[in-house]
């Protein structure tokens, strides 16, 4: 009702509410720009030039790593540190006997009493030797076990004080949101120029990349501590420091191990990534088949890294006592004869020279997969290449023909912020304009549209799949928890292994990034559809049957526009799912902001990363903010 | 409005255990003055939070309680009760006026000297139990020894001893969650009870519980409170409970007290029109006591004779099992009137308008 009355009030807004007017009256903006502006993309000369300055400092660093204070008193000591940490953990797994490792597993999973788990597991951890990659697998899992606990060490802390200090946490906040946007490749920069290269430095640049949820979860958990139970500790004089050690910490240990998850999952996320900065281990393995475009070696050695992470993960959640929960009751004296029991073991394994993961069955079960997918190739190459040129033809090449040399740059601003102001007002309006316009400055015009273009097409595509597919799920709760645990394998696997069957079937080039994106953005696309679609309220559901509904007409009239905020949400996270690709699409061929963020990190020129890493910013914010205020939008009337 | 001194239980020369005086609390931006004298003016809270942004939860209260006496504040929700429990315990600081705990000024206090009473001198329970769910039912109930740095062996010997006298003999060892919500609020009551307090603040315990639950909790206070006898602040939007529990109620609206007094002042004379309609809804014979209908008479020689102090319901079926007039007598047995099948009968019918 109210909100009939101010359409009434006011007649303009009356006439623009109306779908069909509103889309007119933007075409014709979007028209008159065009011929009042002509053609062309953005002028080069209007370039700011904010590289120059970054690379001035680049060139000092250079000059003044071996002489300067700060080198030699702080970041050199610090490089020799990790580094020291690293060869240690590194030289200790290389030491230890190949079966140690696994009994160890096995035990501490089975402490919980959850048998198949622990043994299953323990099979997970022999996995890399099987295929003979143990050795990749030790370099990879010291790079984690130091970035890790190099991440607890300083991002509990920091947690505690941003839980604690609401000044501290106003100043870190954002800084926090604004490194889940910046592609890695682009703070890997200033990492690779006051460190150097090398697998210290990765560990240092995995530190930063993946202390976030650390930092985050921390500082949740201790906020979510229930507010009776502060008050309650309180109420029987509990100094800071008790109600800190005895209530808080405690009660935020689950989210703070749920945060190490975090960490893991994200650290070995950049893996690939890390290898750019001198990794090594499973990284610079997926890596070289990626080059050598070796599906089924990528496969093998992406499993190891999903058995690493998987390892990690079941080991680090074991470590939580749930309340309530059947353990084994340790004793002093079992511990002891645990601990002696692998020291014996050791010590033998190491007498008998069974140190070596002791046979390997190679990668020889890749060829297989290898040759299927060249048979998938040439069997199905009068879909796939038509596929390929048709999204590269009329799509990608038609889409940016338009948007930098048909339309004006100014028709383009003003079509942006147009659709802002419609969907959320003017002052969005006006950031749409800015940031657009600053992208044009910064000299990203050309790199900015290709990669817009290739997000939309891989949005465009996810989307008809997975809200379908959501949809369908959202209302079979047994087939998504059938479903759900492959949704979560997907996740953990590295985004780099999404692209290499698809390079595989199409070739370099823009295409299988964009597929990769598609694939790598449906789980989240999925599962928050899906969500929305079980979560609308039983009673709105059994009322529409009540009154003669037949199920499509509930589907269509009160499911769906119920579930639509979230389902804006689903899109809104493949969106940046898709964003996240870029990079990797930039690896196999994808050109656009992402190729050149990985020029900028290999040569390496921070003054180009800057430019890439403002523009990927800027789009990601654009989007972002216009996607959830259409949910907000969406929403309202659902909230009255 | 009869904020009557009426039954303070104040004994001469000892102050009383709590005493609040014109205590106020403003939520919201800015130090609250503008809106305490708004309030003052006769303003309301909507058009206060209109003008200032701000809320006044609690306006202008002053109540003691004396030592060993159960005070009940009960009020609806967003009447402040729970806002003014928090003032006296200084969870929320108030906005103004004073909180003295045995004459000793609570809000002029240190942290520390805060701490102190907390650890020895107040105890309080919760609505929703307040409960440290990492910890087991004994961990729970020892961690007020615990803070003040008491041996493990001697403050585990004292939960143990509290969690028999509220009956949860053997659950020591689970944790909380794995508790009914009934045995939840036991392990709650005797975590208040463990550091032996003189005060013990309850935040609407039992509203939180069943029925059933509930009536068995407020039995379980009224039996430890017997033996006990400290002094009592408790909560409660559940008008039947507040004249269970209570020696005095405070009936709380919009942040200050309609009316204080004891349950039968109450029931039988209500000062506004707010009270009526809890009033209205109790059954008189249960709360008012004989006193109340005892008219002027003759008794009747050799007839039947009770105290003024018994509840009204206790002479009902004497009444109906003989016509005949009862002999009032007080507490030192002389006689002060009688009463009759009419008496009774004429306050039974008020209820009924």
């Amino acid at each position: 009702m109210s909100t009939a009355l101010a359409q009434q009030a006011n007649s303009s807004r009356l006439l623009l509410s109306n779908p069909l007017v509103r889309t007119a009256a933007f075409v014709t903006i979007v028209l008159i720009t065009a011929q009042t502006f002509g053609t062309g993309g953005f002028p080069e000369s209007w370039n700011i030039g904010i590289a120059e300055p970054i690379t001035g400092v680049q060139s000092w660093v250079r000059e003044n790593r071996s002489s300067n204070w700060s080198f030699r008193f702080f970041f050199n000591p610090l490089i020799s540190a990790v580094e020291f940490g690293l060869n240690s953990v590194e030289s200790f797994l290389v030491w230890l006997p190949w079966f140690i490792p696994p009994i160890i597993v096995f035990l501490i999973i089975g402490r919980s009493r959850r048998w198949g788990l622990a043994t299953f597991t323990a099979f997970v951890v022999v996995y890399p030797g099987i295929v003979g990659l143990w050795p990749e697998s030790i370099v990879t899992i010291s790079l984690m076990a130091v970035s890790v606990a190099i991440s607890i060490l300083i991002g509990v802390p920091l947690g505690v004080l941003t839980a604690l200090n609401k000044r501290f946490e106003s100043i870190l906040r954002p800084i926090l949101d604004g490194m889940q946007t910046v592609p890695a490749t682009v703070y890997l920069i200033p990492i690779v120029l006051v460190f150097g290269i090398g697998p210290a430095p990765a560990a240092i640049a995995t530190v930063i990349y993946a202390i976030p949820p650390m930092i985050r979860l921390t500082c949740l958990g201790i906020q979510q501590v229930p507010k009776s139970a502060v008050e309650a500790a309180h109420m029987f004089g509990a100094t800071k420091r008790q109600f800190l050690a005895k209530v808080q910490l405690p009660l935020a240990v689950p989210s703070i191990i749920a945060g190490i998850n975090q960490t893991v999952m994200m650290a070995l996320g950049i893996v690939v990534i890390a290898t750019l900065v001198g990794a090594g281990g499973l990284g610079q393995e997926i890596n070289q088949t990626v080059r050598r475009l070796e599906a089924g070696r990528g496969l093998v050695v992406s499993l190891a890294v999903v058995a690493v992470a998987l390892v990690l993960d079941r080991v680090s959640r074991s470590l939580v006592v749930e309340p309530g929960e059947q353990r084994f009751h340790i004793s002093r004296k079992l511990m002891y004869t645990t601990i002696s029991g692998l020291v014996f073991a050791t010590i033998l394994g190491r007498a008998m020279g069974w140190i070596e993961f002791p046979f390997s069955w190679g990668t020889s079960f890749a060829d297989p997969i290898d040759s299927g997918f060249t048979w998938f190739r040439t069997t199905f190459d009068v879909v796939t290449r038509p596929f390929n040129d048709f999204v590269v033809r009329e799509l990608i090449v038609r889409a940016q023909t338009l948007l930098n040399q048909t339309l004006a740059w100014q028709a383009i601003v003003v079509a942006a912020s147009t659709f802002s102001y419609v969907v959320a007002g003017w002052k969005m309006s006006l950031t749409t304009a800015i940031g657009i316009t600053f992208i044009g400055l910064t000299g990203r015009w050309p790199d900015a549209v290709d990669t817009l273009t290739q997000t939309v097409i891989a949005v465009v595509f996810s989307m008809l799949i997975a809200i379908p597919i959501g949809i369908w799920l959202g209302r079979r709760p047994r087939a998504e928890s059938f479903i759900s645990p492959f949704l979560d394998a997907l996740q953990t696997i590295p985004n780099l292994v999404y692209a290499i069957p698809f390079v595989m079937i199409f070739s370099v080039g823009p295409v299988p990034g964009i597929v990769a994106a598609v694939v790598y953005a449906l789980p989240p696309g999925i599962r928050l559809t899906a969500l929305g679609i079980r979560q609308v309220n039983y009673e709105s559901l059994e009322a529409a049957t009540t009154f003669g509904a037949t199920p499509r007409q509930v589907l269509r009239g009160v499911r769906v526009p119920l579930a639509m905020p979230s389902i804006i949400l689903a899109i809104n996270q493949m969106v940046m799912m898709v964003l996240a690709m870029a990079i990797i699409a930039g690896m196999v061929g994808g050109g656009g902001l992402g190729y050149r963020s990985i020029e900028a990190l290999t040569k390496p020129d921070a003054g180009l990363g800057a430019e890439v890493g403002i523009a990927i910013v800027i789009m990601a914010t654009i989007l972002d903010r216009l996607l959830q205020a259409t949910a907000k939008r969406l929403q309202a009337p659902a909230a009255n | 409005m009869s904020l009557g001194e009426t039954a303070t239980g104040e004994t001469l020369g000892v102050p009383p255990a709590i005493e609040l005086r014109h205590v106020w609390k403003v939520f919201g931006p800015g130090n609250g003055s503008t809106a305490i004298s708004l309030s003052q003016n006769g303003e309301n809270r909507a058009e206060i939070l209109k003008q200032t942004q701000q809320t006044v939860a609690v306006r202008d209260v002053s109540f003691s309680v004396a030592q060993g006496e159960t005070f009940v504040v009960m009020g609806l929700s967003g009447s402040g009760k729970s806002t003014l429990i928090r003032c006296l315990s200084r969870l929320v600081e108030p906005t103004a006026g004073e909180v003295l705990l045995g004459g000793d000024n609570l809000l002029t206090m240190t942290d520390e000297q805060l701490i102190d009473v907390r650890r020895g001198r107040m105890s309080m329970v919760f609505q929703h139990f307040g409960l440290f769910p990492h910890r087991k039912v004994i961990d729970n109930i020892a961690y007020g020894l615990e803070v003040q740095k008491i041996d493990k062996a001697t403050r585990i010997a004292r939960a143990t001893e509290v969690l028999n006298t509220v009956g949860l003999d053997g659950w020591a060892n689970h944790y909380p969650q794995q508790l009914s919500g009934g045995m939840q609020q036991r392990v709650g009551l005797a975590r208040a009870l463990a550091v032996d307090p003189q005060i013990l603040l309850f935040d609407e315990p039992f509203s939180a519980l069943d029925p059933l639950i509930r009536k068995e909790m407020q039995d379980e206070l009224i039996r430890l409170q017997k033996t006990m006898q400290r002094t009592v602040v408790f909560i409660t939007h559940d008008f039947a409970e507040a004249l269970r529990l209570g020696d005095r109620i405070a009936i709380m609206k919009d942040g200050s007290f309609d009316q204080v007094g004891t349950p039968e002042e109450i029931v039988s004379n209500p000062a506004t029109a707010y009270v009526r309609e809890f009033v209205n809804d109790v059954p008189r014979a249960k709360v008012l006591s004989v006193k109340t209908v005892t008219v002027d008479g003759q008794p009747v020689a050799g007839g039947r004779v009770v105290t003024s102090t018994a509840k009204i319901e206790t002479i009902i079926p004497m009444l109906l099992e003989r016509d005949e007039h009862i002999t009032v007598v007080d507490a030192s047995n002389v006689v002060i009137g009688i009463v009759s099948r009419q008496s009774v009968a004429s306050i039974l019918q008020a209820e009924q308008q």
